[in-house]
């Protein structure tokens, strides 16, 4: 089972959306991370065949994109799906299934399912417009898994969900993981820290980063430095190394930063998350 | 096939479920329904402005009155009979009008009917044929009703834009009606005729409204991400929305068309069926009876719906929003109602034929100027509903591959 991507661009007008990304995706789940704009929407939408590449190809197990067998296995939670306000939340999953060629006597069984997997089983026959964000981002990963997808690319899939809704959609992906390619992108950073196999990082269209966690925090790996300092020092050190926390602490501030060596008297190495090598890419001044 | 049916009926839900969307609905069938009455509801008033009778009660009034005359050949002893009633209507004031008088009501009103289809041949653009004329009507005159009508005809033909063959052939199919032609009351028919094309623009409108947003308002949702993600949403759902669109139209226009008609025969009677259609147009060259002339323009209205939806599902298409298909459809239907073309300018004449709201009125499907492909000479009531059907398989496969070929950005 392989997902490849090969050296995919998307180009509008002058702005290079993204630039020859080349990946090759197996069973796990990735998780991809990058700034508004890092061009990560637009990659999804590409390899679910809503947006055409400008040049380079997408593929799984030789099947094109474009194809409707590529799509029989794919499962797709866009940013901001449109949903019909006058259905109920069965009527939508049961059009979805509709939509995903599964036969009507199991599309009821297997929306009931999933409703009762999201937490929405009590709101099955309630209407679309009555539910909250949470509740109609809940529904959206309902649907994206109705055909017991191959492929599941989910674009910010925990946005609007509580944390007890998050904590349990992660372990939701982690269970399917094992058969499935799972691409999810978020900003919640913690998010991607806990159930992804491998992170991707995009930045201005590129793909700076991909490896496991380890692999992808060894870039800053043990340049990672807490201190408090008196407000003018602190000052001085945000003009020089990319900083990661910033914090009023009495009369003193309190600085999580990058640097290469020692930034300060008093500064201490501290261990590297993923949450820092997010900021250390997407600060001003790197 | 199942899932086509599926789909089928979840795009029926999307389009009907709307509160909106039934609100146009009922209001197009309440607004159809309710015109088929304008002509009956009122009054008549004499002179003195009292009410003389209700409009219903003089409609069956002329409806007895013609139908006493059904059946009768339109020839020079019903004109001399008519004008003879009509001569004994006094002379009249200039502030008074003669159907106010008791001598029309009395003599002339049985014989309206014959004054109207007389009017119809003796008027001309340089001299008006009044009531003063017909009442002293020639027995010449009365004697050369066809041969008039056949010169006018021939001078039209002559002025319009069509070539010498297709002139001829439209001569010679003048020269083949029978004459003369027998008198029918068809009142039900004719209000049906005049009915139907406010009737067909009001379904279009409905049509319009409820459909500008098949493809358009899936864009403007955000849904469009779902669907063309999907199996089955780049294929399949496209034919079924394109299914539901038309079946829906269809069968709403059908059930307008059924209602109007159902109304007009109830209210004005349903006789006439077989009468020629020149007592509804002298100015008409085809040997066709009402009954035909009512089935033709049936269809040919419901190719100009089918036209009309084609070209708001291609609009949808290719806009983002709903609104902008239902702007743009509006005036594509209602800005070609305000063109007077010319029939000399055979052409452009021809082309405001084809446009679908044009298309809607009886006058465009049995008019006289003929199309010609490749030399053929083909009527107007084959050429129109058969172009508008071809136009809109054409125009549906864009539309299709419009959608299809979307690109979410």
């Amino acid at each position: 089972m392989e997902l490849c991507i090969d050296r995919v661009s998307k180009i509008y007008g002058n702005k290079i959306a993204c630039d020859r990304i080349s990946l090759s995706l197996h069973k796990g789940v990735y998780g991809l991370l990058g700034a508004n704009g890092a061009g990560k929407t637009t990659l999804m939408r590409m390899m679910c065949g809503v947006l055409c590449p400008t040049s380079g190809t997408i593929t799984f197990d030789g099947i094109d994109v474009g194809k409707e067998e590529y799509r029989d296995l794919l499962g797709y939670l866009p940013q901001n799906f449109g949903y019909y306000p006058e259905f109920c939340a069965m009527d939508f999953l049961l059009y979805m299934a509709a939509l995903k060629g599964i036969p009507k006597v199991h599309a009821k069984e297997k929306a009931s399912e999933l409703l009762e997997l999201v937490s929405l089983k009590n709101e099955a026959k309630k209407k679309i417009r009555t539910f909250s964000g949470g509740m109609k981002q809940r529904l959206g990963i309902a649907q994206a898994m109705l055909n017991n997808p191959k492929i599941l690319i989910l674009d910010e899939p925990t946005a609007g969900l509580d944390p007890k809704e998050r904590i349990r959609f992660r372990n939701l992906i982690s269970s399917m993981s094992a058969e499935k390619i799972i691409l999810l992108s978020t900003h919640i950073v913690s998010d991607v820290e806990y159930i992804a196999d491998k992170i991707l990082l995009m930045k201005a269209g590129q793909m700076i980063h991909q490896g496991t966690l380890d692999e992808i925090l060894s870039v800053i790996k043990e340049k990672v430095w807490e201190c408090r300092v008196e407000k003018n020092k602190a000052d001085e050190l945000s003009e020089k190394y990319p900083i990661l926390n910033f914090r009023n602490e009495d009369e003193d501030i309190f600085l999580r930063l990058v640097s290469e060596e020692k930034p300060c008297e008093g500064a201490n190495r501290t261990e590297a998350v993923l949450e820092d090598l997010y900021l250390y890419y997407f600060n001003e001044l790197h | 096939m199942s899932i086509f049916w599926n789909l089928v009926q979840f795009e029926y839900k999307k389009a009907l479920v709307k509160k909106g969307a039934i609100l146009v609905m009922i209001l197009g069938i309440l607004l159809a329904g309710i015109s088929v009455f304008g002509t009956i509801i009122g009054n008549e008033y004499n002179q003195d402005g009292e009410v003389q009778r209700s409009n219903y009660e003089g409609m069956m009034l002329d409806r007895e009155y013609q139908l006493q005359l059904s059946g009768r050949a339109l020839d020079e002893n019903l004109f001399l009979e008519a004008a003879d009633a009509y001569a004994k209507i006094p002379l009249l004031n200039t502030s008074g009008r003669y159907t106010d008088t008791a001598e029309y009501e009395k003599y002339a009103r049985r014989y309206s009917s014959i004054y109207s289809i007389c009017r119809m041949v003796y008027n001309a653009s340089s001299v008006r044929f009044d009531v003063e004329d017909f009442q002293s009507l020639s027995e010449d005159m009365a004697k050369s009703f066809y041969d008039i009508r056949r010169e006018r005809m021939e001078q039209r033909i002559m002025h319009t834009g069509m070539s010498e063959k297709a002139k001829a052939d439209t001569i010679e199919l003048d020269r083949q009606l029978q004459t003369p032609f027998i008198f029918e009351y068809a009142d039900g028919y004719q209000r049906f005729l005049a009915i139907m094309y406010t009737t067909a623009m009001l379904g279009t409108g409905v049509i319009t409204i409820l459909f500008a947003s098949i493809f358009s308002g899936e864009y403007d949702s955000g849904a469009d991400e779902l669907i063309l993600s999907s199996r089955h949403g780049k294929r399949i759902l496209i034919y079924a929305k394109i299914f539901v669109v038309f079946s829906f139209t269809a069968v709403y226009i059908a059930f307008l068309t059924l209602l109007t008609y159902t109304e007009c025969m109830l209210i004005y009677g349903a006789e006439g069926k077989n009468a020629a259609i020149q007592i509804f147009g002298m100015s008409f060259p085809y040997a066709m009876t009402v009954g035909q002339s009512v089935v033709i323009y049936c269809l040919s209205l419901l190719a100009a719906c089918f036209l009309s939806l084609a070209i708001t599902v291609f609009l949808s298409s290719v806009f983002k929003t709903p609104f902008w298909v239902i702007v743009v459809c509006s005036l594509l239907l209602i800005a070609p109602m305000f063109l007077n073309i010319s029939e000399e300018n055979a052409l452009l004449f021809h082309i405001n034929c084809l446009i679908p709201s044009n298309m809607m009125a009886y006058e465009c499907t049995v008019n006289l100027v003929q199309y010609e492909v490749f030399g053929q000479i083909i009527r107007p009531y084959v050429f129109q509903p058969l172009f508008a059907l071809i136009l809109t398989i054409v125009i549906v496969p864009f539309a299709y591959r419009r959608f299809q070929r979307h690109q979410v950005v």
